[in-house]
């Protein structure tokens, strides 16, 4: 490629074929070179900086052209720096036309970024740690119990990924952090050792709570209307604040005459008829597996749709934590013939400490046979007016004793929520046996015993590397300590602390029936601070691979694919493959990454990297602007869920990554079937759904999430999604804004639309350089707005924005959309005409997938020295067309993922 | 190190009592009257300030017109200076969304294109080698748990080796490292350290054996180990030297867990201005909170935004810039708050904790990407004969950050004649 642009005449000739080779697919290992800056170079500044005259001792034409080492780049990273402050040329000097200026900073930033890149080349593996994911899968599979890890701090990454070992890093806090979360580990591993860890039950009749709330607001509601009352009769009536409280009151006093009450929580709507959420303290501390049985039905036959309510699970701190959904139910049958519905629910940090129900369908609001309800209030509701007015003492009777005045109306009835839990964890084959046999009561015997569990539970989690002799009886010595004997003086009694042992008293209490070992509490508590040191050492925090070659060892195998697919340490299976040498034949290894990938637990790898690629965590932090009514936390969750399981119906169906630009189907439920217009919405949660010839959905980009996630949350961002198309589709993100260039100032409103706005970027030649690269992409896809909806004008957009200015609320003219854009002298269509670009390109694409899933599944960073066999797999990918259960398979077939 | 300990004086503080225990070699020995310890305290603002935050270059000296957002710190205008134009040259080419990273070290992190990220120390640890080593925290580091602007580092410290020092965002956990705590005794002490360095020991046999199969690339990794058990056991060192010197009792009532935003600052002040009287560290940095403030903006008026957007304001009409003028006003309101805390501190001599302590507060960005000639505020310090009270304007895209952190560290009496790429430090600032 050098050699086509060695010799350029027209400056933007030459820039055109940079630009269009700008994103290697099989790139070269030569060094980056700037030889085309050349021409500008002689126009512009080889007369100061040449041969004639010298200035600051810098002379560019004998500056090389080859990037090959970090003073070259150095010194023309601060040519670049001068013109980027507009230093150079001179002002009495001639100045260069725009267009000639934009070329030359353009070229010097891409040039010297991926130049910063090659000469940062460290390709070579640094060992990996457990990442928060593989600690948690670890733990919960070497012990059989989970463990919260909300309080361990994000993963470092590189490029997104968080399985680096490069980027990783060790710290006295984080060890800290593991020490303590590995004794709680312990104790509850204890706790089910001794099986004590008894499921308990919990039955939470929906009505009670409630009823009692219901009477408390009736109380205070009377009170407020009587003060009302006694303003009212001074005449200084708040006719606003009345309608507020009577109509509160006529609803909780309606809510009492409905019989199903008595039972259960009705959702009755509140008291504009919107749905309403039953929610409820989740009864149990303890992070785990749960069962739940909820218990409804319909208090009259629905005259239309059957009703559909969701379950969650979610965090009363103020949202911090995401929420968790457990389930979707349909509910037909009419009381007394109560239907049953059962979750399963894996709770996996205690800050999820609420149960939530809530109506999906119908939306209460709007009519129909639920207009009765509505009317009802209206009737109580002037009732109460005037009586209030007239003086009339309270409370009123407000319906007819002894009535129903809601009548016949359908509502939801909610009879009872049954929880069961935490279960016992049916996964964890691997769990570690503590105790085979009781414990020697005599002093030495049992020292002999406690040895021999520490020796083979330090095995056991260090995942097959044998710890060293001395590390054993340091733990030892530990565990000695503590229990009292011999080697320390100190009374080790006090060293357990007396909530230690409470905590300790209560686990070997309460024994069951069936259980007749009994242990010494302070034994399990010594026991506990000696095999905590284990799962905090580097053999069981690290990924080391005892490999003596360049070959793995079968066993080092089975843990670097199973970490892989997993994020967890290998089954029986595997190991067992491993040890009779197996798993390296071509078609055991084939086979074994078809079941892991079938397994359930293999959307652990499926929705981290759909995750990690995409940057899917940003959408969970868009603040969308309440004005964007169609927003909410459950479309919110479903845009989300959309694009993972999209995800996965490729790698499990093995399609192929073109999916990923343009696709005939997405993965939706009900929700987002309505929301995107696809058809008739259905019940039945993500499913595959066909995306009708007339619809512009497709693809990633036609999906809310990454429309969302790159929109300010008030409007679009056309910056934001350009760059998520080169840095996340095409592998070639932009270099960061360089510094100490002025920022733009705009005047005018804040509404003004976006394209005019950044039109703004086109005027200084230090912005232009590089966001003509990606601004058109984004203009491209204008017909979406913040929330992915389709759009032919920016009304929604605009009245967001004219909000949040003082006083001008004034409707503007409409700005209808133009979706056509120029992306260096392409013209790009709308949204169809991005797919027409990114699908010619889709070796572009689809190389960039290959590096990110390399990148994730080696755990080290890519360079240039990786070019040659990253382009062999990618040349056997395609011949596959690029189907995704076969880029696992290329990837974990090939001679990398099977080497050190 | 007990007879240094053995004099103590009781100081009446502005609303407690606190056990002071005064001493100090470098100062003790010299003069006969009692002389205070110099304190040094750092302030970073993470992202940049509005234009509001900035005097006119053109009005300097004592009546020059405070901004628009420094209105709360018009009563304390005696007491701190405006320093214009002062940039850390050797970091204008550092990624311009980090306001922290080389705040203190005006060093360039990545010199050399190609290189990976490495800082150099930053003045707060130089300072905490001379003047903290006879404190039981040689230094102490504050932060906050909002990330927006910091860029790379746990802290705004740096150590010798140019790893970033943990910095604590919690008030709660300082408040128990600075005060004695009801349960703790010298015995129970003793066997914690104990049994800390049993656990350490063995962990060390693991990483040494592994450590030992391991190729150059990976031992990283047990490197990694090696240091952190060494930073753990440099503080159990620390730890017991000092475990029969009880630390001062708590003179207010202990924090709730986890404050942020003002009320988190405020705290951490209170923490900082007891922790500089009971002489328990000299020298303090704290990474000042960002998105929470900016929480609470959103409390206030019901516009949410987000703190990188809020820098890019575009035009003075926008809700962007509201947000960030807002904020300015609500950093100054902060500063003030801070020299009021130590303007009330009487000392042994009879000045005040603000004459002992030199505090900055700045970023290492002006507005925007911009970082050239960014915002310093210096408050107090009088008792090293620095002036305060006026605008002092330097050359232009030209004078070094560097050289006031020099300058910080002769008020504090550190034998240093240069600090990064410093050129002798600002005599303009003593009288």
């Amino acid at each position: 490629m050098s050699s086509l642009i060695s010799s350029p005449t027209v400056l933007g000739a030459c820039f055109f074929l940079c630009i269009t080779c700008s994103y290697p697919v099989h790139a070269e290992t030569a060094p980056v070179s700037v030889e085309s800056i050349t021409p500008f170079l002689k126009q512009y500044c080889i007369d100061c900086h040449g041969s004639k005259k010298s200035k600051g001792d810098l002379r560019l034409d004998q500056l090389s052209t080859s990037l090959s080492n970090e003073r070259t780049a150095e010194t023309w990273q601060e040519v670049l720096d001068a013109l980027n402050m507009s230093e150079m040329p001179p002002e009495d000097e001639d100045q260069p036309p725009r267009a000639a200026m934009i070329a030359a900073i353009d070229h010097l930033t891409n040039r010297l970024y991926k130049a910063g890149k090659q000469l940062t080349d460290k390709t070579q593996a640094t060992m990996r740690q457990l990442n928060r994911r593989e600690y948690h899968n670890s733990i919960k599979s070497l012990l059989g119990v989970p463990v919260d890890i909300s309080r361990l701090p994000n993963d470092n990454t590189f490029e997104g990924f968080d399985r680096v070992g490069s980027v990783q890093e060790m710290s006295a806090q984080l060890f800290n952090s593991y020490r303590a979360i590995g004794k709680q580990a312990l104790d509850k591993a204890f706790s089910r050792a001794l099986g004590k860890q008894g499921a308990e039950t919990f039955l939470i009749q929906a009505e009670t709570e409630h009823n009692k709330y219901i009477s408390r607001q009736l109380k205070i509601r009377n009170k407020s209307l009587e003060a009302e009352s006694r303003l009212i009769s001074k005449g200084q009536e708040n006719s606003r604040r009345l309608d507020r409280t009577a109509k509160k009151y006529v609803v909780s006093a309606l809510y009492q005459t409905i019989p199903a009450t008595k039972t259960g929580y009705v959702f009755v709507g509140d008291e504009n008829g919107s749905p309403q959420e039953f929610s409820t303290p989740f009864p149990n501390d303890n992070i785990g597996t749960y069962h739940l049985t909820i218990r409804a039905a319909l208090t009259h036959p629905s005259p239309d749709k059957p009703y559909i309510a969701q379950v969650s699970l979610i965090g009363e701190d103020g949202g911090s934590t995401p929420p968790k959904d457990i389930g979707i139910f349909k509910i037909e049958n009419t009381s007394p013939e109560t239907q049953t519905f059962e979750f399963e629910l894996n709770r996996s940090t205690d800050t999820l400490d609420t149960i939530v129900i809530k109506v999906l369908e119908p939306s209460i609001k709007g009519g129909g046979h639920e207009s009765h309800y509505l009317h009802t209030i209206k009737q109580a509701e002037a009732k109460l007016k005037t009586a209030l007015e007239k003086g009339n003492k309270l409370p009123l009777p407000l319906y007819p004793q002894n009535s129903t005045p809601t009548g016949k109306t359908c509502f939801l009835w909610l009879d009872s929520i049954n929880i069961v839990g935490p279960l016992k964890n049916p996964s964890s084959d691997q769990a570690f046996t503590f105790f085979t046999s009781k414990p020697p009561t005599q002093p030495e015997a049992e020292s002999v015993y406690a040895r021999k569990i520490i020796d083979k539970f330090t095995r056991h989690v260090f995942r097959g590397q044998a710890p060293a002799d001395n590390y054993i009886t340091a733990l030892h010595q530990i565990y000695l300590s503590y229990r009292e004997i011999g080697t320390t003086p100190e009374p080790a009694r006090k060293a357990i602390s007396p909530r230690d042992k409470k905590r300790i008293r209560m686990l070997t209490r309460k024994k069951r029936n069936n259980d007749t070992t009994t242990i010494d509490p302070e034994f399990i508590a010594a026991l506990r601070e000696a095999l905590s040191v284990a799962l905090s050492s580097p053999r069981f925090l690290l990924h080391a691979e005892s490999s003596s070659d360049k070959n793995l060892s079968a066993l080092d195998l089975a843990k670097r694919l199973s970490y892989f697919l997993w994020s967890a340490p290998p089954d029986t299976q595997l190991n067992k493959l491993a040890n009779q040498n197996k798993l390296a034949e071509p078609r055991v290894l084939r086979s074994e990454v078809e079941r892991m990938l079938a397994a359930p637990r293999a959307s652990s790898f499926i929705d981290s990297f759909t995750t990690q690629w995409l940057g899917l965590d940003r959408l969970q932090m868009i603040v969308v602007h309440k004005g964007y009514k169609k927003f909410n936390e459950k479309i919110r969750t479903a845009f989300k869920e959309e694009t993972l399981s999209f995800s996965r119906e490729l790698i499990r169906e093995n399609l192929s990554a073109r999916n990923f630009i343009d696709s005939d189907f997405t993965m939706a439920n009900g929700l987002l079937v309505d929301f995107y217009k696809l058809g008739e919405p259905h019940i039945d949660g993500f499913k595959r759904v066909a995306i009708p010839t007339d619809s512009p959905r497709g693809g990633l980009l036609g999906q809310g999430a990454i429309l969302t996630l790159t929109s300010s949350g008030e409007r679009t961002s056309p910056v934001l999604r350009g760059n998520f198309v080169l840095s996340r589709m095409l592998g070639s993100p932009p270099p960061p804004p360089p510094p100490n260039v002025p920022q733009l100032q705009f005047d005018g409103s804040p509404a003004m639309p976006i394209r005019e706005r950044l039109r703004a970027h086109t005027q200084s030649a230090q912005c232009a350089s590089c966001h003509q690269r990606f601004d058109p992409i984004g203009f491209a896809l204008e017909n979406f707005d913040t929330i992915g909806d389709w759009r032919d004008n920016t009304s929604v957009e605009t009245m967001v924005l004219l909000r949040k200015v003082k006083g001008s609320r004034k409707n503007t003219d409409l700005a209808e959309i133009n979706s056509r854009s120029e992306l260096r002298g392409e013209t790009l269509n709308g949204y169809e005409g991005v797919k027409q670009y990114l699908s010619s390109k889709e070796d572009v694409v689809t190389n960039h997938i290959l590096r990110s899933m390399l990148i994730y599944a080696l755990g080290r960073p890519l360079g240039f020295s990786d070019n040659q066999w990253v382009s062999e797999l990618h040349k056997k990918w395609q011949v596959n067309d690029y189907r995704m259960r076969d880029l696992v398979q290329i990837i974990v077939s090939s001679q990398p993922f099977q080497s050190q | 190190m007990n007879t240094q300990f053995s004099r103590r004086q009781i100081l009446a503080g502005a609303s407690s009592v606190i056990t002071l225990p005064y001493m100090s070699s470098l100062f003790a020995a010299t003069v006969a009257a009692p002389v205070p310890p110099r304190r040094l305290v750092f302030l970073n603002t993470g992202f940049g300030v509005s234009k509001e935050f900035f005097p006119n270059v053109a009005d300097t000296g004592k009546s020059y017109a405070l901004p628009k957002a420094m209105e709360a710190l018009t009563k304390h205008r005696e007491h701190f200076s405006f320093l214009s134009n002062l940039s850390n040259i050797a970091s204008l080419r550092v990624n311009p969304h980090w306001g922290a990273t080389t705040f203190l070290t005006s060093s360039d992190p990545q010199p050399i294109l190609g290189q990976g990220f490495h800082n150099s120390i930053s003045c707060d640890q130089v300072a905490a080698q001379f003047i903290g080593k006879t404190n039981r925290y040689p230094s102490i580091e504050l932060t906050t748990s909002d990330t927006a602007g910091k860029g790379k580092g746990l802290s705004l410290a740096w150590d010798a080796n140019g790893e970033s020092l943990y910095g604590e965002a919690d008030p709660l956990k300082i408040f128990h490292r600075l005060f004695a705590s009801q349960s703790s005794s010298i015995d129970s002490t003793r066997n914690k350290i104990r049994r800390e360095r049993s656990i350490l020991d063995a962990t060390l046999l693991d990483a040494k054996s592994l450590s030992n199969q391991l190729n150059t690339n990976d031992k990283a990794k047990t490197e990694q180990y090696f240091s952190l058990i060494r930073k753990i056991e440099k503080n159990l060192a620390r730890e017991e030297q000092w475990m029969n010197s009880p630390k001062p009792k708590a003179p207010f009532a202990a924090p709730a867990s986890g404050l942020t935003g003002t009320p988190g600052a405020l705290m951490m002040f209170d923490l900082m201005t007891a922790a500089l009287q009971s002489d328990t560290t000299r020298v303090f940095t704290y990474q000042l909170p960002l998105a929470s403030l900016l929480d609470e903006f959103a409390q206030e008026t019901g516009d949410s935004v987000a703190a990188h957007r809020m820098t890019h304001y575009g035009s003075t009409e926008t809700k962007e810039y509201q947000a960030l003028l807002w904020r300015d006003k609500k950093l100054c309101q902060l500063f003030a708050a801070l020299i009021d805390k130590l303007n009330k501190v009487i000392e042994v001599d009879g000045s005040t904790l603000l004459d002992n302590t030199l505090i900055v507060m700045g970023s290492d960005i002006r507005t925007g990407h911009m970082r050239k000639n960014v915002p310093i505020l210096l408050a107090g310090g009088r008792a090293g004969k620095i002036q305060q009270g006026q605008h002092l304007a330097y050359r232009q895209n030209e004078s070094r950050l560097s050289d006031l952190w020099l300058s910080m560290l002769h008020f504090a009496g550190c034998p240093v004649e240069k600090f990064a790429d410093s050129t002798g430090g600002f005599s303009n600032l003593f009288i």
